[in-house]
């Protein structure tokens, strides 16, 4: 058992740090408050060749492992959550999911835009009558010989006014009257597409949320992504990794508040009396540190499972589980330590605050996880 | 849910109080939030009512109320939007010191206007300097982080003479005193906060509040900001439980779900325990005591189960408790706030200790 980064998960850490620190921290309030990542920035990361990070080389990804992915995760979640997230959902939810699902013609025509940056992903599942219970999914395929048309409304999709590729889910006829979920490849350009309202969020403001409408939307009829009425399993499978994403998003959230907060007790230590050497503030950041050190342990175990090719749900549910609830707890604590001063807008505590919360929310509820942990516990008698 | 302990006439008080802030409060209280506007519609209607510094005596204007019917009115202010219920909270804190330790000229000149709605302040941190010149004292210095500031018609402000803290009333606009706008705060963004900057200002000596006016302050601020943040719990709750049985997922309402039951259960629990000790509180200093200890208590309380309990809120609503379309989010970033405004947890705590713990 090894505790210590490789020197090549080193390397890339400290890449994945400079470039959070150069490029993503100068703009974090600024964009949260202007409410969109600046082109420029989703430029300067598609150059940096972040969205493919675990991405095989033949694709245009750089073909690291998912530790690496995790390690990028978190130091750009520290410097602004918002961004990290686009990256999570065009990589781990869209690319890996054609990767895995798609036939070679998918993967050639859509891989190494995904990969490259030039496209960006959006992944959606969720509708008015469909949060948690994926089963709601009222959008319907319908076949009608040489493409699909597709009708319904998706909300709450990531990425989508920055998106060119979609997968989106919807219900279609497996025979005998019954309906199934499917996955589909969608191109924003296709007719009968287009984004609806855009949420007005708490946080992460800076990465768009919204609707998509899809009225008579034509889909070729090579775009069904892997079998017709196996859509579900494909959007849960995703979402295992995806959510060890989510997990080192909120690890990022912690840490950086742990890291903002003692720095801000350090310089401010005259000023605040030097409460940062006494016995209260101590035993907290202490204990904080510790669950931020477990939480990164439970997303390494779930990483190292996933490279290894073995299951790894559960593992990867108790890490987004734990990971998030860290996160809001620390966001809550720093403000506490920091006062009106952390509470300021555009200072990174204040957006934290706002940040963590999404992280107990997307990618499946804490709610949730606790039942795929349950499911996967021998606790039933 | 019946509440046993009220009076009639409390019980009449917040009735009425509950009426007018659902009515006239909610409706603006989105707009309050979101474009950062100090509530002056909201203080007029409960003006109109009577409601604000109820506790003054009727021979100031006042309707002679107990303290425990301010609560009832800054709680159900709470309800429907905190950055009201802070600005009641300040004007009643105002009214209720200047009352007991300004001079007649002060009372004369303050009671009435706050009893009419104008928005008040507690400037209570540490920054300011004083010392004696003339008849009166000249005042110096910088103060971030007060709530309401440029709002605030009348300011209680803090300043040290050497070892001794003492207490002022002073008027915005007077000379020497320059209020600098401030960077919006995570919640309570109705209430904006400034910097007030004093140079050479100038305090009559019917400017200082009497002894006893800080112990009387703390107190107050403590008992009034736990039933802001009991007021705020139950307000979350007031969104998230309709909505947990309006909500259906795998072909029941989520309220159905054994697990939101338990925290929702948990939740009302926990929000009646916050609104019991701040009632407590009150009934407390009502009776004659200074009631400050239990007042500290029931502040640490309601505040450390309001940043709680509406983040469980926001979870409850799921993706739509993230939004700003439903007002849990705002409820959210509004118990933060009063977490840390009017004696934070640490300093409260080590004010019980001192109390009872240390001997
Ligand atoms: C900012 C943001 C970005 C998002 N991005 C995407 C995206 O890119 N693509 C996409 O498809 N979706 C996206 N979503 C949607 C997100 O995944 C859903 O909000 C989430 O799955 C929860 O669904 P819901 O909001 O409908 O909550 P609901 O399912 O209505 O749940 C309400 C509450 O009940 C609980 N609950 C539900 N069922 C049960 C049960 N059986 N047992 C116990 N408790 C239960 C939940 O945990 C929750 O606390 C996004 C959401 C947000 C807010």
């Amino acid at each position: 058992m090894d505790f210590n980064l490789s020197p090549a998960h080193m390397q890339d850490l400290e890449h994945y740090k400079r470039f959070a620190k150069d490029e993503i921290a100068p703009r974090f309030c600024q964009m949260e408050i202007e409410g969109a990542t600046p082109p420029e920035l989703l430029e300067k990361m598609a150059q940096a060749q972040l969205l493919g990070i675990p991405m095989p080389k033949e694709y245009g990804g750089l073909g690291k492992d998912f530790i690496s992915a995790t390690l990028c995760m978190e130091e750009l979640s520290k410097a602004s959550p918002a961004t990290a997230g686009i990256i999570n959902v065009s990589t781990e939810l869209v690319a890996d999911n054609i990767l895995r699902h798609g036939t070679e013609e998918q993967k050639n025509k859509y891989l190494p835009d995904l990969c490259s940056g030039k496209v960006i992903g959006a992944f959606a599942l969720t509708e008015p009558g469909a949060g948690s219970d994926a089963s709601g999914v009222r959008t319907a395929a319908e076949d009608k010989g040489d493409h699909w048309l597709l009708n319904g409304t998706k909300c709450f999709i990531t990425n989508a006014e920055i998106a060119g590729t979609f997968l989106i889910a919807a219900m279609t006829d497996i025979g005998d009257g019954k309906k199934k979920i499917s996955m589909f490849i969608v191109e924003k350009t296709f007719p009968g597409f287009r984004i609806g309202k855009h949420e007005n969020k708490m946080g992460i403001r800076s990465s768009s949320t919204c609707e998509l409408i899809l009225e008579d939307c034509v889909v070729p009829k090579e775009n069904l992504l892997g079998q017709k009425g196996k859509g579900l399993g494909i959007a849960l499978g995703c979402l295992d990794s995806g959510r060890v994403m989510i997990a080192a998003q909120g690890l990022g959230i912690a840490q950086a508040c742990w890291d903002d907060t003692v720095a801000y007790l350090k310089e401010h230590a005259e000023e605040t009396g030097f409460v940062i050497n006494t016995q209260r503030v101590q035993f907290r950041l202490a204990e904080l540190q510790t669950k931020i050190d477990a939480a990164r342990l439970l997303i390494y175990r779930a990483a190292a499972a996933w490279s290894e090719g073995k299951k790894y749900g559960k593992e990867a549910a108790m890490a987004k589980y734990y990971a998030s609830d860290v996160a809001n707890e620390a966001a809550r604590l720093c403000l506490e330590l920091t006062g009106l001063d952390g509470c300021s807008c555009g200072t990174r505590l204040e957006e934290y605050y706002r940040d963590a919360k999404i992280t107990e929310i997307y990618e499946g509820t804490n709610e949730i996880q606790l039942m795929v942990i349950a499911g996967q516990l021998d606790i039933k008698a | 849910m019946k509440t046993f302990v009220l009076t009639e006439d409390q019980s009449m008080l917040r009735e009425l109080a509950q009426n007018l802030a659902e009515a006239e409060i909610k409706p603006r209280s989105e707009h309050v939030d979101q474009g950062c506007v100090v509530p002056a519609e909201g203080m007029s209607v409960l003006a109109e009512a009577g409601l604000l510094s109820c506790v003054l005596p009727e021979d100031q204007g006042g309707a002679g109320l107990d303290c425990w019917s301010q609560c009832c009115v800054i709680e159900e202010t709470a309800k429907q939007c905190a950055s009201t219920a802070w600005a009641v909270s300040e004007n009643a804190v105002v009214a209720e010191c200047v009352c007991r330790y300004g001079s007649e000229t002060s009372k004369s000149q303050v009671l009435p206007s706050l009893v009419e709605g104008v928005f008040a302040a507690v400037a209570d941190g540490a920054g300011l300097t004083c010392e004696k010149a003339g008849d009166g004292y000249v005042l110096s210095g910088r103060l971030r982080h007060v709530l309401l500031a440029e709002a605030a018609k009348w300011l209680v402000v803090s300043a040290q003479e050497g070892e001794e803290r003492l207490w002022f009333l002073l008027e915005n606009g007077q000379d020497g005193l320059k209020v600098e706008k401030q960077a919006e705060l995570l919640g309570l963004k109705g209430c904006p906060a400034g910097t007030l900057c004093l140079e050479n200002c100038r305090a009559a000596s019917d400017a200082l509040l009497g002894g006893g006016v800080e112990k009387t302050l703390r107190t107050l601020r403590a008992l009034y900001g736990a039933a802001i943040a009991a007021g705020i719990s139950q307000g979350a709750l007031a969104e998230a439980i309709p909505y947990a049985n309006q909500r259906i997922q795998f072909g029941k309402p989520v309220s159905h779900f054994e697990n939101n039951q338990q925290l929702l259960s948990d939740l009302l629990a926990k929000a009646e325990a916050a609104r019991a000790l701040t009632w407590n509180a009150a009934a407390v200093k009502d009776s004659g005591e200074d009631g400050e200890v239990v007042a500290e208590m029931a502040k640490v309380f309601a505040a450390d189960v309001a940043p709680y309990l509406t983040r469980k809120c926001v979870q409850v609503m799921g993706g739509y408790g993230y939004s700003r379309e439903y007002p849990v989010e705002r409820k959210m970033r509004d118990a933060k706030m009063i977490e840390l405004l009017g004696g934070t947890a640490e300093d409260l705590k080590a004010e019980v200790a001192k109390a009872l713990v240390m001997q």
